[in-house]
């Protein structure tokens, strides 16, 4: 299969020298566009498959050059900037006149041949290990994510492919074999909490989980840990097993729930989603590490 | 035998910058004519705040791995080593020259008037041949990147590029990785002088307020290291902030 270097794709952001989504230095390409609706999301600008509007509030100058929206969609009373979501229509030329960039968008269409090359901007620092990594969002949300991994691969980038495993099952050979690693991470394996907490069942994700396994993928779990919610050993024990049924054996990770994603609502004036109470003990985290052995 | 004299400058970043943001402004966006733009840094930029701000938010200054203005960091540093080249063999002497302030960036600011990058007069210059304070968002990758598209060889006498990383990067197995590929990268890409510098700001407060309990706490201030509580504490300041608007 070769690559469509013109296929295009909605990047929310890419991030250089990311260490922490592979191995070595990385760029991190952040796609539009998820199934699920996690309640703990820490990347919600990334939710949404178009783009959207940004509003940091700490950068506005109150300077009112926005008000030459043709919406009316922004609006000043009593020296507060108001923004009503419902008049925007996605123009965003806001974003372009804000002096602060207190308004900026999240969602930039690019080919995938820009997205390559922008990746290939630190390829002095990748050495043998580091390259890039598709996040989001879902990546597979948007099936040109496939021709960014083949691109890539031709180019001779190490791949990364950080899943939430909820994607349409033909995608998942053409996937696997353009991908190095698939960071693969799992919520939860109560269905019914799955259902509750992310949207969706958890029955497709771990239905390509086993064929990705199946067809040779190298795979390494990571287990979101949040208080309260899937904080039972249970589950422990079935994540545990999960690890056991993996063939390529790469350490997994368990992964704290953080409220950072509450910080980021606000940005996309949303209502706060972050919750203290879900952030797991250190004692809960030292548990579940044991069931993992790790 | 042959005697040396090394011409240095100071301020790289800013005045690159300044060059570049008077492109952007005056002539590329033309949101202001160049002569009002003088007469906005001369008032040091009274009464045209949001301009300033544009000024400073909007365009990819030296740092961020942006060709445009990397270019013009380029060409200057170019124009200056002909500069110090047609001196040569003057009365006995060659003149290689090179980048640095070592710090002098401090006593300098007192006399620095606004600049067209968005900087008020009296703010901190760029430290030797690093990027103006808090205008680099990409990382140090994209520093490095910005600093090695100039011809090195030419300042054969040095141009230090400071480099200031948190401690969660550089932190076990991976973070000695991170280093490591760093440097790594720096060197293909041309570079010889280079400071990583891995500094928790909470710690300098800390020992600011605390001197008696980091009397061995060190900082690498530009091209040496002191410890930190023998500073005074314009010098700490300094130091904080640099290592807060650093990534």
């Amino acid at each position: 299969m070769k690559a469509d270097a013109k296929a295009k794709l909605t990047v929310s952001a890419i991030q250089r020298f990311c260490m922490r989504d592979g191995p070595g230095v990385r760029t991190t390409v952040f796609l539009k566009g998820c199934p699920l609706r996690c309640k703990w999301c820490h990347n919600p600008e990334t939710q949404n498959a178009s783009p959207e509007l940004l509003y940091y509030a700490k950068k506005c100058l109150n300077c009112q050059a926005c008000l030459a929206c043709e919406q009316g969609a922004h609006s000043f009373s009593e020296g507060r900037h108001h923004i009503d979501k419902s008049k925007c229509v996605s123009c965003f030329k806001c974003a372009g006149i804000c002096p602060s960039s207190a308004l900026q968008i999240s969602g930039k269409v690019m080919t995938v041949e820009e997205i390559c090359s922008e990746a290939e901007k630190d390829l002095a620092f990748y050495g043998e290990s580091g390259g890039i990594t598709l996040s989001g969002g879902e990546p597979l949300f948007q099936p040109a994510a496939v021709d960014l991994l083949l691109r890539c691969r031709e180019k001779g980038l190490n791949t990364v492919l950080d899943t939430c495993g909820y994607f349409p099952p033909e995608l998942l050979a053409p996937a696997v074999a353009a991908t190095d690693l698939f960071l693969w991470d799992i919520k939860d394996t109560d269905d019914e909490r799955h259902k509750k907490f992310t949207g969706v069942s958890n029955k497709t994700i771990l239905e390509n989980l086993r064929k990705a396994d199946e067809l040779g993928a190298i795979i390494k779990l990571r287990f979101i840990l949040v208080n309260g919610v899937n904080s039972d050993e249970r589950h422990y024990e079935k994540c545990a097993g999960l690890c056991r049924s993996i063939r390529s054996g790469v350490k997994p990770e368990v992964i704290p729930y953080h409220a950072f994603g509450g910080v980021k609502s606000e940005f996309l004036l949303k209502r706060g989603g972050g919750r203290s109470e879900w952030i797991p003990t250190e004692e809960q985290l030292a548990q579940f590490r044991e069931y993992l052995g790790i | 035998m042959y005697n040396v004299y090394s011409p240095h400058i100071g301020g790289l970043a800013d005045t690159v910058n300044f060059l570049y943001a008077v492109k952007k402004l005056v002539f590329d966006d033309k949101l202001v004519s160049f002569i009002e733009l003088i007469g906005i840094l001369a008032s040091n930029w009274e009464g045209h705040e949001t301009l300033r701000v544009l000024a400073r938010n909007k365009y990819a200054y030296y740092g961020n791995d942006s060709d445009e203005v990397d270019e013009l960091c380029a060409r200057l540093l170019n124009d200056f080593a002909d500069g110090c080249d047609a001196l040569n063999n003057r009365s006995g002497y060659i003149f290689p020259g090179g980048v640095s302030t070592f710090g002098r960036q401090l006593q300098w600011s007192k006399r620095r008037l606004a600049c067209a990058h968005g900087r008020k007069a009296g703010e901190v210059l760029a430290a030797n041949a690093s990027p103006t304070p808090g205008s680099d968002h990409i990382g140090a990758t994209a520093v490095i990147r910005s600093y090695c598209k100039c011809d090195l060889k030419r300042v054969p006498t040095g141009a230090a590029l400071d480099i200031k990383l948190l401690p969660s990067l550089v932190k076990g197995e991976e973070g000695l990785d991170a280093l490591v590929s760093l440097m790594r990268g720096f060197v293909t890409l041309g570079g010889f002088f280079m400071q990583p510098d891995v500094v928790d700001v909470s710690v300098l407060r800390e020992a600011q307020r605390e001197p008696e309990s980091h009397q061995n706490l060190s900082v690498r201030v530009s091209g040496w290291n002191a410890r930190f509580v023998t500073l005074n504490k314009e010098w700490q300041d300094m130091i904080i902030d640099q290592n807060e608007s650093g990534r």
